[in-house]
């Protein structure tokens, strides 16, 4: 069932279709016979044109969309777990320690000051408190948020400074499966050259990457390789 | 009311209409209809990919979505 020792994610099968049942049970045919690998150490970008699955695909790895058919299976360690399958603790666990998750939108707790929305993250994933804060703070002012930002709930900041406490929030812990669904869409050139380096020290370090880009440049720089999404349409 | 579970170890049981309440705060998700459960889950799974006739409507039903 397992290829290789480096595979972190094994796609097989996977098929989704939605039901509507507002729609009298209209169903809408999403994504059918997605198979693929990604391997530690390796940045595979989902491509296709917009609404073809992609952020869906993206979702169903998380955990976030279930599945009609096929497995997702996620290396954990030595053990592999089926994130189909898996009891909501497993998929909890999951998310703490292997599957890291960069959103398109940023949601957070009220009245949490950005460094603690990205310390929190970091701790979740199992980092001491002083490291935690420390390191999030270290990618607060790589992405240029100013430090008086820092103790202010995100919710009032502006789209890019939100995407980046997202992004910081997303590279703040070390998992080593890593989602990045447009990270770089809001930004201006110089965060968007922080996130692409991000990026490259994190396949440096052996995290096996799947993201979405819509911007060329961007895929051009980090992409290993890319899966055209439209070849799994249903 | 996170802080406290995680710290203290809680088990907590939120009895709610509000979805960004339920969304923000818990792990887990039970929709009930007529006494019984109906459907249950991981909250952004139940929330974000609904199965059951009466939970999209809920979800449609939520202003912040």
């Amino acid at each position: 069932m397992v290829a290789t020792d480096t595979a972190m994610v094994q796609v097989t099968g996977v098929a989704k279709t939605f039901v509507m049942h507002l729609r009298g049970g209209a169903t809408l045919p999403v994504l059918r016979g997605v198979s693929f690998e990604v391997h530690a150490g390796e940045c595979v970008v989902l491509d296709g044109p917009s609404g073809v699955g992609k952020s869906c695909l993206l979702k169903m790895i998380f955990g976030n969309y279930r599945i009609d058919a096929g497995s997702i299976l996620v290396r954990e360690g030595r053990q592999w777990t089926d994130v189909a399958r898996a009891s909501p603790r497993d998929v909890l666990r999951l998310r703490q320690s292997v599957i890291g998750y960069v959103s398109q939108f940023l949601r957070t707790i009220p009245r949490v000051g950005a460094l603690d929305v990205v310390t929190h993250s970091a701790r979740d994933n199992g980092l001491e408190a002083a490291t935690a804060r420390a390191r999030a703070a270290d990618l607060l002012a790589r992405l240029a948020i100013p430090e008086r930002l820092w103790q202010l709930p995100p919710a009032t900041f502006s789209g890019g400074e939100q995407q980046r406490i997202n992004i910081a929030r997303g590279f703040v812990a070390t998992h080593p499966v890593l989602l990045l669904d447009e990270p770089t869409a809001s930004l201006d050139q110089t965060n968007r050259a922080a996130v692409i380096e991000f990026i490259r020290l994190r396949k440096r370090a052996g995290t096996a990457l799947i993201g979405i880009f819509h911007d060329e440049d961007v895929k051009r720089q980090v992409a290993d390789r890319s899966i055209d999404v439209s070849r799994f349409r249903a | 009311m996170r802080g406290l579970v995680a710290d203290h170890a809680l088990a907590v049981v939120i009895v709610t209409h509000d979805l960004a309440v339920a969304r923000l705060l818990s792990h887990r998700l039970l929709v009930m209809r007529h006494g019984r459960v109906i459907e249950t889950g991981l909250t952004d799974q139940v929330l974000d990919d609904p199965r059951q006739p009466y939970t999209q409507l809920l979800v449609s039903a939520d202003l912040r979505g």
